[in-house]
């Protein structure tokens, strides 16, 4: 791990004097999501009692496509930095117009090395989270199942933390590569254990996971309370989900996996349906149940591990946004998965730039944000026993 | 010709014997009734004859082709089941769960199409469940959403519909719909029946045939009036009955006699006349 996460910070504060005003409006973007929010609200409610169609699935994936993609460009805008959003804009649409930036380079390195680097990573983490988080619920039949449910985070971590105190951060994917193995090597043990005569049973593998998940924290404890005190910051920033780190080759990495698990897991997506209803059921309506559960979870498994070597173990994500889109949306998962997956990666991208503008020029961890945001709704949606 | 016929079917879940020689053979459009006491394999012949189970020993032909040789989506597209109860676990509208009937006639890409709507439709409509068609599953009562799943196993246009105890939570008005509606289906439809039951009574009035299993084999098969007799159910089922005729259709009818004769007789107080 590169113990330097502040670049955004630190090289906003040296050009912070040349260019002023402009930093009230890092405080709109708040209530410009809410809005946005409140609008997927409104268009989605009403075709809610409807059958699901390609039409209606390319619809809502177009539309909350289009709301990604404004979170976005507004999330480059805001920043530590003394940057004017207007003026940004500005700079962005001459550039669209003319094909020539009118930003100085300092501006440009802000935006296209630091900040959109981080957006698109923020979006592809919360979208491979949200994602695997719709098929564990569904594959388990469990609400309270998440991509960690089956420990692969535990494993990653363990990974990772091993990583930070070897000293690992100087080789190029020294870290992630660890995280990587762990979280591998945490798929294979777990289904191991659950795994007898070919039959693959949901309690049993949810079991298996929290068992090895207790164990992998215990292994967490032990590792951290025997480092040192700088290690100890970069373990705990990991611990708690940290996008800082983004650069342009774990973005082509994590999208590259994201993709695959994404196809396999949309291919897939109407048999989850029938598993939702049964597994007996599913049976009875054709499918065979026993390989579409493995491939599922290797899907959502690698997926997930991917995500989570990269970014840490960001909570709540996986586990929210799905409840969120099946209220909205109804349960059906070939539109399920896809809305997720994008209102996920929108979610993960407002997140971590409150993560890096709250407490400017500090930074929170983003697992911080999604908890605290997360649990309260969590709390809500409970007691309205809609989960 | 059958439309299902089971040859000398062994099944055995770890070394418990479940099933040993079975054989029987079902004729298309025909209503058969398989009873038998908890324990005796009722559902474990049934989870065979839809393929969810592999039995070790005897096969199983549907259309006159081994089961084995079929695979899951065309035996689905043949074969639909009533289960007992469906929960969800995640809200699904009642379209929704009929259109999940569609799933065998569809491949894994394709999205419903104008005819499996229509076909959707068309169930619901036959099972009185077209204004459910927008709640949610869960918010249902139990007559309710066996209806529904009555309807989901319809738009799989099946030629053999199996029921696994289906009535087992309803109350008697929504136990006599149920089977009427499948009794229904049965004439008009010429669709073949297999139900699985607790209920002698209720096999009596609507089945055909009837299956008698004991401790995993047949006990004895054939019309209702040759399998219900006091004989056999006092043996099958190790408890006292008597058996008379159902004084409006003429089936034999059970009834059940508590080993407190007392305590039965004292009960009866309140309605008829004492017995001393």
């Amino acid at each position: 791990m590169k113990l330097i996460p502040k670049k955004d910070a630190t090289q906003d504060q040296s050009i912070a004097n040349i260019l002023a005003g402009g930093t009230m409006l890092k405080y709109f973007f708040i209530p410009i999501f809410i809005l946005s929010s409140i609008f997927v609200f409104a268009t989605t409610r009403n075709v809610n009692n409807k059958v699901v169609t390609l039409s209606r699935v390319i619809r809502v994936s177009l539309f909350l496509f289009a709301v990604l993609i404004i979170i976005s460009v507004i999330s480059m805008l805001v920043g530590p930095s003394h940057l004017g959003m207007i003026y940004l804009l500005k700079g962005l649409l001459s550039g669209i117009y003319s094909g020539d930036l009118s930003l100085i380079s300092t501006e440009k390195t802000i935006l296209f090395s630091i900040r959109l680097p981080r957006i698109i990573f923020a979006g592809i983490v919360g979208a491979s989270l949200s994602a695997a988080g719709v098929v564990f619920q569904g594959l388990l039949r469990n609400p309270l199942a998440d991509p960690y449910i089956l420990g692969i985070s535990g494993g990653a971590a363990v990974g990772a933390i091993i990583g930070i105190i070897a000293g690992a951060s100087v080789i190029p994917f020294g870290i992630p590569g660890l995280a990587v193995s762990g979280a591998l090597l945490t798929i294979a043990l777990v289904y191991g254990i659950a795994r007898t005569k070919k039959e693959l049973h949901s309690t049993t593998l949810l079991l298996a996971g929290v068992i090895v998940n207790a164990f992998f924290s215990a292994v967490i404890m032990f590792l951290i309370s025997t480092t040192s005190s700088k290690e100890l910051r970069s373990a705990i920033f990991w611990l708690m989900g940290d996008l800082s780190l983004a650069e342009w080759n774990e973005v082509i990495l994590t999208g590259f996996f994201l993709m695959i698990g994404f196809i396999v897991m949309y291919v897939y997506s109407r048999h989850l349906n029938l598993i939702v209803s049964g597994e007996e059921t599913a049976m009875q309506l054709g499918v065979n149940v026993e390989q579409t559960k493995k491939i599922l979870l290797l899907a959502a498994s690698l997926v997930t591990g991917v995500a989570v070597s990269v970014s840490g173990t960001i909570g709540f994500v996986g586990l929210i946004i799905p409840h969120m889109m099946r209220m909205l949306l109804g349960s059906d998962h070939r539109l399920l998965l896809p809305a997720s997956a994008l209102f996920g990666g929108s979610f993960l991208i407002v997140a971590d730039t409150l993560a890096r503008t709250v407490t400017a020029p500090a930074e929170l961890p983003v697992g911080v944000i999604t908890a605290m945001c997360g649990a309260p709704y969590f709390i809500y949606l409970l007691r309205r026993r809609a989960v | 010709m059958s439309i299902v016929k089971l040859e000398k079917i062994g099944f055995r879940y770890n070394e418990h014997q479940v099933l040993k020689n079975v054989s029987f053979e079902v004729k298309g459009g025909e209503f058969m009734g398989i009873l038998g006491p908890n324990g005796s394999g009722k559902t474990t012949l049934l989870n065979i004859i839809d393929g969810i189970l592999i039995p070790q020993e005897g096969e199983i032909w549907i259309n006159g082709t081994s089961c084995n040789k079929l695979k899951r989506e065309n035996l689905a597209k043949i074969i639909a089941v009533v289960p007992q109860e469906s929960l969800m676990i995640f809200p699904f509208t009642v379209q929704e769960i009929v259109l999940m009937g569609r799933a065998p006639h569809l491949g894994k890409w394709r999205f419903e199409g104008e005819t499996d709507f229509k076909i959707a439709h068309q169930a619901m409509e036959m099972t009185d469940t077209l204004s459910l068609m927008n709640r949610s599953m869960n918010a249902l009562s139990a007559g309710e959403r066996q209806r529904v799943l009555i309807a989901r196993a319809l738009a799989q246009q099946p030629q053999i519909m199996l029921l696994d105890e289906p009535t087992a939570f309803l109350d008697i008005k929504h136990q006599i719909d149920f089977f009427d509606l499948i009794k229904t289906l049965n004439k008009n439809q010429t669709l073949t029946v297999i139900g699985v039951t607790h209920d002698i009574n209720l096999a009596s009035l609507y089945c055909d045939r009837i299956i008698l299993l004991r401790d995993g084999h047949i006990h004895c098969m054939g019309s209702p009036e040759e399998v219900i007799a006091e004989s056999h159910i006092r043996e099958v089922y190790e408890t006292n009955v008597t058996v008379d005729r159902n004084p409006v259709t003429g089936q034999p009818r059970v009834t059940l006699l508590s080993s407190h004769p007392s305590e039965g007789g004292s009960r009866s107080h309140s309605g008829a006349a004492p017995q001393l």
